[in-house]
């Protein structure tokens, strides 16, 4: 297998959030792409995650098709029974909107949030048996990590003396 | 000797000494459960063969030998469905509806209620399928079309509850799932590889790593389940109260019974919180994460439910009187005084005059007066689904058909049954996964590990 296949970069540990940030910042200025940038961290960062995707993450349109598909399934469902055997109580009507209105509450919210477990997972590429090669157990405790994905040994040495400008704890070089 | 004064930390350091703190403190949690936990398991045990035996017998002899009379069909076991229903509603409050709010004092016990609301489901969704007499017939409860393509009466409350309760299931269970999912990942990082907890905690915590993608795509899946399990909170115990509601009972054919039921459940909630947040607490050595500010709040919010509770019991004998309506008198009269008047005693002394008591703040922070009134609370809770069902049925339109309902030993032998199946499931979750959420006590510190890393720092 040649070097190049291999996921490889440079790893950079930091105490806090905003060293996180400056270095974000500082490989940027070096000409390194969000693309080539992984953040680590063991709690939610959102203004990193926005400054490093630039977008809305798309899950809000699943949860919406997916609520709209439960409202629209519960509406069927009750009216389609109603009609499949119209049974005339007291000369009310034989579709009783009221009555759907359960029913399509409850699938909005259903659907509503499978589909949005579902996002989640296919965006955020989960289930994996594969490990980011930057990844450090530490991550998910006490330190944030920077993992710039390069597998050119200029743009290392650059990634490396950034990180090392930055405060980084430690860089190391890190290969799948 | 002179003691010489530590260096500072800078900022940095301090803070992840004390998240290392956090990971470590919930993570020991996890460690080898001791005698104590052994001992309530085989208590729970015990209690749960008991519940089994009981049911095993229900189901060899039928129905008969659960203490019915006519008119009274729906007895403890409904009593203990709508019980369980209600215990499940505070875990979704806290963990969506006060996520929403941002309120902070939710970090250090959601996952706790969240938990519990899915075993109080769990133990909930049980009753329906004990109360069938023949139980192999269970599949008639889910809709769908039979040989003759007869859909379930999509106009009845039974069906809109079925709908109600598995999507309730479904979507707490989820929320629990989700939020478990980073705290998962650092117990796999720090679990002995090759151990059967490696292997679990890797399994199901799908890859997790923390990175930016990551948490970006979660952060907005968490908020839109909040906002999809909100009025999910609230319309469950509504759907549960029309079981009651849509029918023409007098004592349950009420316009007031949803926001009852669910200021109701929600009351029964918090308490069952407190009644299993103060053992695991002082068992879990936790006394720095679960602090008297979350007692306090819980306890108003106990107090608040409290009240309207207070209310809709008043609101309910005033219209009785008021509508004219002689049944409604009838019953509401008979609560008072007639034969279940000691049940409905209970009831109004343990959820309207006990619960008095957190208007003084040195018991809102007691863990001592907390505890006992949450146990309290859940024995008024009980009663009150009591009374609401049975008291009702028993004091029907014709007096004639007037009765006394008593339970079996065999209605008893199940109630017991369904403590121990939920406090089973409660054990065993408290010594598999994290009972606190690790990457949020981090963001958000509670007030003492502030003030730690304020000292590490040299501020304090």
């Amino acid at each position: 297998m040649s070097a190049e296949v291999l996921d490889t970069g440079v790893r950079g540990a930091f105490l806090t959030v905003e060293d996180t940030a400056r270095a974000v910042n500082a490989l940027e200025e070096e000409g390194f792409t969000p693309e080539d940038i992984t953040v680590f961290s063991p709690i939610p960062t959102p203004h990193l995650e926005e400054r490093l995707t630039r977008r809305t993450s798309p899950v809000r349109w699943f949860t919406l098709i997916g609520g709209l598909l439960g409202t629209c399934t519960g509406l069927a469902l009750t009216l389609w029974t109603f009609h499949a055997w119209p049974l005339q109580v007291g000369g009310k009507s034989t579709s009783s909107l009221p009555v759907a209105v359960v029913i399509m509450f409850e699938l909005t919210v259903l659907l509503g949030g499978l589909f949005t477990l579902a996002a989640v997972l296919i965006f955020s590429r989960l289930p994996t048996l594969g490990r980011n090669p930057g990844y450090h157990p530490r991550f998910s405790d006490d330190l944030f990590g920077v993992y710039v994905h390069t597998a050119d040994d200029d743009a290392r040495s650059r990634a490396r003396r950034v990180l090392d400008g930055v405060g980084a704890l430690e860089v190391e070089h890190a290969t799948a | 000797m002179e003691e010489t004064a530590r260096p500072a930390m800078t900022e940095g350091r301090a803070q992840a000494t004390v998240y290392r703190r956090v990971t470590a403190d919930v993570l020991a949690t996890l460690e080898r459960p001791g005698l104590g936990w052994f001992a309530l398991m085989a208590l729970v045990l015990t209690g749960l063969a008991f519940g089994a035996l009981s049911w095993i017998y229900q189901i060899k002899n039928g129905l008969g030998v659960a203490g019915y009379v006519p008119p009274v069909f729906w007895a403890v076991y409904i009593t203990d469905f709508v019980f369980w229903v209600g215990i499940a509603h505070s875990g979704t409050l806290i963990s969506a509806i006060l996520f929403l709010f941002r309120a902070q004092f939710r970090t250090a016990v959601y996952r706790i209620s969240e938990t519990m609301t899915v075993f109080a489901v769990m133990t909930a969704g049980l009753f329906p399928l004990i109360h069938l007499g023949r139980v192999w017939y269970f599949y008639y409860l889910i809709p769908y079309p039979n040989e003759r393509l007869l859909w379930p009466n999509f106009r009845s409350p039974l069906v809109w509850d079925f709908f109600a309760i598995s999507t309730y299931f479904t979507i707490s269970s989820l929320f629990l799932y989700i939020g478990l999912i980073p705290d998962i990942a650092a117990a796999r990082d720090r679990a002995i590889e090759g151990t059967w907890r490696h292997r679990l905690y890797s399994m199901l915590s799908l890859g997790w790593q923390g990175t930016d993608r990551q948490w970006r795509h979660y952060n907005r899946a968490y908020l839109f389940l909040a906002g999809l399990a909100t009025p999910l909170v609230l319309s469950v115990h509504s759907v549960v109260s029309w079981d009651f509601a849509m029918a023409i009972v007098p004592g349950w054919h009420s316009t007031i019974f949803a926001p009852y039921f669910v200021a109701g459940a929600i009351f029964s909630g918090v308490a069952m919180v407190i009644t299993l947040l103060v053992p695991l607490r002082k068992v879990f050595h936790l006394e720095d994460y679960i602090e008297s500010y979350h007692l306090d709040r819980l306890a108003r919010l106990l107090l608040l439910t409290s009240l309207i509770v207070f209310y809709a019991y008043a609101v309910e004998g005033f219209i009785a009187w008021y509508s004219g309506s002689e049944f409604e008198r009838a019953v509401f009269w008979d609560r008072a005084t007639g034969q279940y008047a000691w049940a409905a005693w209970i009831m109004y002394s343990c959820n309207c005059f006990i619960p008095m008591a957190l208007w003084s703040s040195r018991v809102r922070t007691s863990w001592f007066w907390m505890f006992i009134i949450s146990i309290f609370v859940n024995i008024g809770m009980w009663f009150e689904r009591f009374v609401i069902i049975i008291q009702s049925l028993a004091h029907e339109f014709e007096p004639y058909m007037w009765d006394y309902y008593r339970p079996t030993w065999v209605e008893w032998g199940i109630t017991v049954g369904s403590f121990s199946w939920f406090f089973m499931w409660f054990l065993i979750f408290i010594k598999v996964m994290p009972s606190m959420a690790i990457a949020e006590l981090k963001e958000l510190l509670p007030p003492k590990l502030k003030r730690q890393k304020e000292k590490l720092e040299g501020r304090a």
